[in-house]
């Protein structure tokens, strides 16, 4: 009996300490780098072609009226806090993201959409990592180019 | 060599012939060059008989056939299907109820917590992001939230040809969605 008393002891202790260890290993954890993720994509009407690489944005793309969907580039870079990251666009734009922090498992950045020299936007967003937000409107090719910005901590 | 106090803890049991053959043999030898142990072994053998007498003498008022019949027909009597289920679940789990309880809990949270940790995009999946600030330098924007797919989409667009500066047409028109 007094074995078993010291088990009921034993097996949440156990099983509740792997928890408390990855949380102190998440307390311990600041993130230096930000993981910048940038997807152009063309959007037009000229066929239904998807590209395969755009399944995991499948569902998203849905809310366009568009028949095709293919990436045209893909990029991505590593930015300190506070620190510009600049990304060639397709069409002669650019793109510049600075991460500005992170809370509650959220980065903030800084988005700004260049054509040239000329400032074609100006955001500021928070997102989750592993979500994305989608920028577009800029006519090219016959079609429109629609950015996928997503971020992750390192 | 068993001392008087071993002898008189041990007498109980020797009067019960619950010792074993060393052990009994060595009772008895010592009872018979011990006064003292011996009149404790007789006091305890006239307890018993005293017990005994008066168990006999009440025990005659009760009427164990109807308690027994009541106790063999709840033997007899089948259990429900749900109770019998639930006696098999009880005795696997009966000794341990709160550490199980307390362990699925454990492992619950802990596939929360790495689910969140490792998987981002599982976490995400759920989530907005969201447009703090927004400013497209005096050009046509349009921002767009859909809940099914939880997407956020920014659209700059040109103005339809047509439309002047003081239409009050909705702008999304010429928008891609």
């Amino acid at each position: 009996m007094r074995f078993l008393k010291k088990r009921l002891l034993l097996v949440p202790a156990f099983s509740l300490a792997p928890w408390f260890f990855g949380a102190w290993l998440d307390a311990g954890e600041v993130a230096q780098q930000v993981e910048l993720r940038i997807g152009s994509i063309l959007a037009s009407n000229q066929s239904t072609d998807f590209d395969p690489r755009l399944a995991k944005l499948k569902n998203q793309l849905k809310v366009f009226k568009y028949q095709s969907y293919k990436l045209i580039k893909e990029d991505h870079q590593q930015a300190g806090w506070n620190a510009d990251a600049n990304f060639e666009i397709p069409g002669g734009r650019s793109l510049v993201v600075a991460p500005q922090g992170r809370q509650n498992d959220q980065l903030s950045l800084k988005v700004r959409l260049l054509e040239g020299e000329k400032p074609l936007l100006d955001t500021t967003v928070r997102l989750k990592e592993g979500s994305n937000l989608l920028l577009g409107g800029p006519p090219h090719e016959g079609g429109v180019l629609i950015l996928s910005i997503s971020a992750s901590a390192k | 060599m068993m001392s008087c106090g071993e002898i008189k803890d041990s007498l109980g049991a020797w009067l019960d012939q619950e010792l074993d053959a060393t052990a009994a043999a060595q009772v008895r030898a010592h009872l018979e060059g011990c006064a003292a142990c011996l009149k404790e072994k007789e006091r305890l053998e006239f307890l018993d008989a005293a017990l005994k007498r008066v168990l006999e003498s009440r025990s005659a008022g009760v009427a164990f056939e109807s308690i027994w019949g009541a106790v063999e027909r709840s033997i007899r009597k089948p259990a429900p299907w749900y109770q019998r289920l639930w006696d098999r679940i009880d005795i696997g789990l009966s000794p341990l109820r709160p550490a199980w309880v307390l362990s699925v809990a454990a492992v619950l949270s802990l596939g929360a917590f790495f689910l969140v940790r490792y998987l981002p995009e599982w976490s995400a999946r759920n989530s907005f992001t969201f447009v703090e600030s927004l400013d497209a330098h005096g050009a046509n924007v349009a921002l767009f939230r859909d809940s099914g797919s939880r997407t956020t989409v920014i659209w700059l667009f040109e103005p339809p040809e047509d439309q002047d500066e003081v239409s009050e047409e909705a702008p999304a028109a010429s928008t891609g969605f």
